[in-house]
């Protein structure tokens, strides 16, 4: 049985490599695929942003829908800016080999605490312009908004995003 | 000496003290109003010369991240080097507590040190040549209102040729022209002040206009955009041609920009104009309009390598 044995040894160890070379070749992939996703589902998490932005703005210069369509913006704004730093997990920076064209710095890895807390200055300030949207005063409203969008939006775009194009 | 009769000398001596009194009042009350009168008129200088350092947003270069306002240190990063904006608090000697007025509009206004050496243009004296002096001596006062901080200027960094401060002089004769550029003689005035604020006070052409590999600007694309801009940056076409610069964007589009930092797409501004935004949001609405007003006139030049975002219709 030594020769058996020594087939079953080799053919485990050869299906062993392959196994191997597929599944790094498999965790490559995915790896790359991975950047991908993560990069195209925040660039849209930040279009929707914009599209919050958008519709409290219609109401601040145009007079477009009410105060409670603002909070309900607002408030859309200050949920998703908790989930922001889990959509720039390592590797998605713009200085990563990922091919895939992102506005990420690679300061949102070396300055974590910075990034986090510019992240959550955006919930703070969309909280309170909720808070302004339910009190019903238009030019709290407005105030508010230039603070989001400056300090909020802007916050995070001065030390964080570069722009590639 | 004539004689005085004895009856016309005490007379004399009542008259005197009279006026010696009368004149003594008349002092102080001119003793306690002159300060008091200064005091306001330095007071409303300190005010004028906040907002005015403000419109220029010194403290974008004169400030370290999380440093004390003024006291300088902020690194900027551009293709020449990497500048180091000054101390310019109002210490005697790490900052500028020691400058004469003249000191500091030759420093302002013609790129000049007290000791007559000339800077490099990345403190855009340029720019700030078309300041007057009132304006220039109202931010001097702001200044001096400052806390003195003894944090020591850092030495820039720049790269050869550029490291030759001595080829700053050649440089000025070749390029630098103490005069604004001229305001149309049909401005109105709201245009006027909108010209004054981005040419001279706001300097926006430092990053929005292109510059040569000497670092002086390309005025026949005034404001067209510029892919070289600091810290990497692109500062995109500000002009109003309609397909790379401003010209598709409403006059509330440019305002809004200014207040929020919101674009027409409702993306947010980055980078250098992020830090600009928190300056331009605090001047008057009036100010903003008069600079969206004053773009709107400027020529209209085509940049597709720097263009401004876009509205979406």
């Amino acid at each position: 049985m030594r020769f058996g044995n020594r087939v079953a040894v080799a053919a485990a160890a050869g299906a062993l490599v392959i196994a191997v070379g597929l599944g790094s070749g498999a965790i490559r992939t995915e790896a790359a695929m991975g950047a991908k996703d993560v990069i195209e589902t925040r660039q849209k998490a930040m279009k929707e942003l914009g599209g919050h932005m958008k519709a409290i703005n219609g109401f601040v210069e145009k007079g477009e829908g009410d105060a409670a369509m603002v909070a309900e913006h607002a408030t859309a704004i200050a949920q998703t800016s908790m989930k922001i730093p889990e959509l720039f997990p390592e590797g998605t920076s713009l200085a990563d080999s990922h091919g895939v064209k992102t506005a990420a710095k690679p300061e949102i890895w070396s300055d974590r605490p910075g990034f986090e807390k510019a992240a959550m200055s955006l919930g703070t300030e969309a909280e309170e312009l909720a808070e302004a949207a339910k009190g019903g005063d238009k030019q709290a409203i407005a105030a508010a908004f230039g603070e989001l969008g400056k300090n909020g939006c802007g916050g995070c775009h001065s030390n964080f995003r570069q722009k590639q194009d | 000496m004539p004689q005085q009769f004895p009856a016309e000398a005490r007379l004399n001596a009542e008259r005197r003290q009279w006026l010696h009194w009368a004149g003594a009042a008349v002092l102080a009350a001119l003793a306690l109003a002159a300060p008091a009168s200064g005091r306001a008129q330095e007071a409303d200088a300190v005010a004028r010369g906040r907002y005015l350092a403000t419109a220029a947003n010194c403290v974008g270069c004169h400030t370290e991240p999380n440093g004390a306002e003024y006291a300088g240190g902020r690194a900027l990063k551009t293709p020449f080097g990497t500048f180091y904006g000054p101390n310019i608090t109002p210490h005697p000697e790490q900052g500028i507590g020691s400058w004469s007025d003249e000191d500091f509009l030759r420093a302002l206004k013609r790129g000049l040190s007290p000791e007559g050496h000339p800077y490099y243009p990345a403190f855009p004296y340029t720019s700030f040549a078309g300041i007057t002096d009132a304006d220039a001596l109202a931010i001097k006062a702001f200044l001096f209102s400052l806390p003195p901080s003894d944090r020591p200027s850092r030495a820039h960094d720049l790269s050869f040729p550029y490291s030759i401060r001595l080829a700053l002089w050649p440089w000025r004769w070749l390029y630098f022209d103490p005069e604004p550029p001229p305001v149309a003689a049909d401005a109105s005035a709201e245009t006027a002040r909108g010209a004054y604020l981005v040419e001279s006070l706001g300097h926006c052409g430092e990053c929005h206009t292109p510059r040569n590999w000497l670092g002086a600007r390309n005025e026949d694309r005034k404001l067209a955009g510029n892919v070289d801009g600091p810290e990497g940056d692109k500062a995109p076409n500000i002009t109003p041609d309609p397909d790379t610069g401003l010209g598709s964007w409403s006059r509330e589009d440019v305002i809004r920009v200014l207040e929020t930092g919101l674009l027409p797409d409702f993306d947010a501004v980055g980078g250098a104009m992020g830090e600009v935004v928190r300056a331009t949001s605090k001047l008057t609405a009036e100010d903003r309009a008069a600079i969206a007003a004053y773009l709107a006139t400027v020529p209209g030049v085509p940049n597709p390598d720097a263009p401004a975002t876009q509205p979406e219709f």
